[in-house]
């Protein structure tokens, strides 16, 4: 598996481009509209208590200490890993749609992403921001496009334009790979499902922002090695 | 016969025929949207009441530790929902109890053994046919399809087939009972297993399962041209067949046909007695 992953992730690295221009125009689709609308942000926001004030909400989160999520980290954690994996499968079949229900799910995430960001960007909490979603966004949304490159891979299979080979056999030479993305891409969010719930919603002063920022840059040298690095040859050690 | 070519062609329809590099073909008959979506029935209800026990199950420790209670039945619940499927059909010759119950198999389209990676494929890929209600999207690809594949099975490279071979027929107890004088004569039945089509014997079997089922014109009617057809491919000597009934007469064709203990038998009495019953 710790080989299978990565090599699968590179051989197919046309589709997991894709699938990241598609969250980035997402993403930039989101922050231009809350922009040009500010009123827009009742539409864009995926969750109520986004709806109010950036600053109201980082000054409510730091007084709370997470005496809100005691009691029940377990349980968010299971449920943030079993949603998380479901959307991930779910974009990975829907590349059955001739990819169109894995582009409209990455399009709308990344229109919820740039709208956040954008919004505690605007309000001065950049800091607040990188140090709430990083830790754990940093598997969490690679996931989303590997899961969506697998959906994006099925697609091509499936309308194989440039392809020589009917369909049957087209599909039959990515199922692996799709499988494998899949399979890896549910790995992932299970280690994101305990990061959010056990370190992301914990802020300052329980934990410094700096700390979580720098935690989560560390996940992502480590995944971007993982993925570019594990399971190539290494030089034949003499024998 | 333009109408049998037709049903032929129907029955070719719904088989999916393989051949292997070794030169081999078979064929395996296709199930029907019918009989899938009863089997896909039967498994919710199984996972049902599988998510209802883990429930029932860990209500005690919920009790107790609340948060890790309530994170076991989310794990398990989801869980369950994913690869109950799977892990049946990898395991169980491509069976899940939905399957087992109305008789189905997932097979690979091209007869290799199933990978793991197909049955995990083709049940994910199940959201997809169930869009947007009620499996719309999966049962249209599926009646657009010449191999009824949704698009998990399209995506994975797997039929279902109808797991249950036809029934065969017990040809002993359909003829056993009543004397068959025309096994005494062996040159008239070496002649009528030698010329009677396959096809024939067949017909005369499938008459005899549903005589009960006919009404009593049309089974006179069936018999008597049964009877006069193999009458037309050999003659049995006038005083055996001068009292017997047309359908006794095809059932005696049936036994002569089908039974293979039929001469084995008469054999060992010839040999017993060291004369032939011809002639005695």
């Amino acid at each position: 598996m710790t080989a299978t992953f990565p090599i699968a992730f590179r051989r197919q690295w046309r589709a997991f481009a894709l699938s990241t221009a598609l969250l980035l125009f997402g993403c930039i689709a989101g922050i231009a509209l809350l922009r040009i609308d500010a009123d827009a942000k009742a539409v864009l926001m995926p969750f109520p208590h986004l709806l109010t004030d950036p600053a109201e909400r980082v000054k409510q989160e730091e007084k709370d200490r997470g005496k809100q999520i005691a009691g029940h980290q377990i349980a968010f954690s299971a449920y943030l890993m079993t949603h998380n994996i479901s959307v991930a499968f779910a974009s990975m079949a829907a590349g059955m749609s001739f990819g169109i229900g894995t582009i409209l799910m990455l399009f709308s995430n990344g229109l919820d992403l740039g709208a956040v960001c954008a919004d505690y960007i605007q309000a001065g909490q950049g800091r607040f921001l990188a140090g709430w979603l990083l830790p754990h966004g940093v598997v969490e949304i690679p996931a989303l496009l590997v899961a969506s490159q697998a959906g994006l891979l099925l697609a091509s299979a499936l309308i194989g334009s440039r392809s020589p080979l009917p369909r049957r056999l087209r599909l039959r030479a990515v199922s692996k790979d799709v499988f494998t993305l899949s399979l890896g891409a549910a790995v992932m969010l299970v280690w994101a499902g305990l990061i959010e719930s056990f370190i992301s919603q914990y802020h300052e002063p329980v934990l410094p922002y700096n700390a979580k920022i720098a935690f989560g840059l560390i996940e992502l040298a480590l995944l971007a090695w993982f993925f570019a690095r594990a399971g190539r040859k290494r030089a034949a050690p003499a024998s | 016969m333009p109408a049998a070519s037709m049903a032929a062609q129907a029955t070719r329809r719904y088989l999916l025929e393989i051949r292997l590099p070794e030169g081999v073909s078979f064929a395996l008959a296709l199930a029907g949207p019918l009989s899938r979506c009863l089997a896909f029935l039967v498994d919710l209800f199984v996972i049902a009441g599988l998510t209802t026990a883990i429930q029932q199950a860990l209500a005690p420790l919920r009790a107790l530790e609340q948060d890790l209670g309530l994170a076991l039945i989310i794990l398990l619940y989801v869980a369950v929902w994913l690869s109950y499927g799977m892990l049946s059909e990898y395991f169980w010759y491509g069976q899940t109890i939905g399957k087992w119950v109305l008789g189905l198999r997932v097979v690979d389209s091209t007869g290799l053994e199933l990978q793991f990676h197909q049955v995990a494929i083709r049940n994910l890929v199940r959201v997809v046919d169930l869009f947007p209600l009620l499996g719309l999207a999966g049962g249209v690809v599926m009646l657009l399809n010449r191999r009824l594949q949704r698009l998990g099975d399209l995506a994975a490279g797997t039929v279902v087939v109808r797991n249950r071979q036809p029934a065969i027929p017990n040809i002993d107890a359909l003829v056993r009972g009543r004397y068959n004088s025309f096994l005494a004569h062996q040159l008239p039945c070496a002649r009528l297993r030698q010329r009677a089509p396959a096809q024939a014997a067949a017909l005369a079997v499938e008459a005899l399962l549903r005589r009960d089922r006919l009404d009593d014109r049309a089974r006179v009617a069936l018999f008597d041209s049964l009877a006069a057809y193999f009458r037309s491919l050999v003659e049995f000597p006038a005083e055996d067949t001068d009292q017997l009934s047309s359908e006794q007469y095809v059932r005696n064709v049936v036994e002569i046909l089908c039974v293979p203990a039929a001469k084995p038998a008469l054999a060992f009495v010839e040999k017993r007695t060291g004369l032939g019953p011809e002639s005695a």
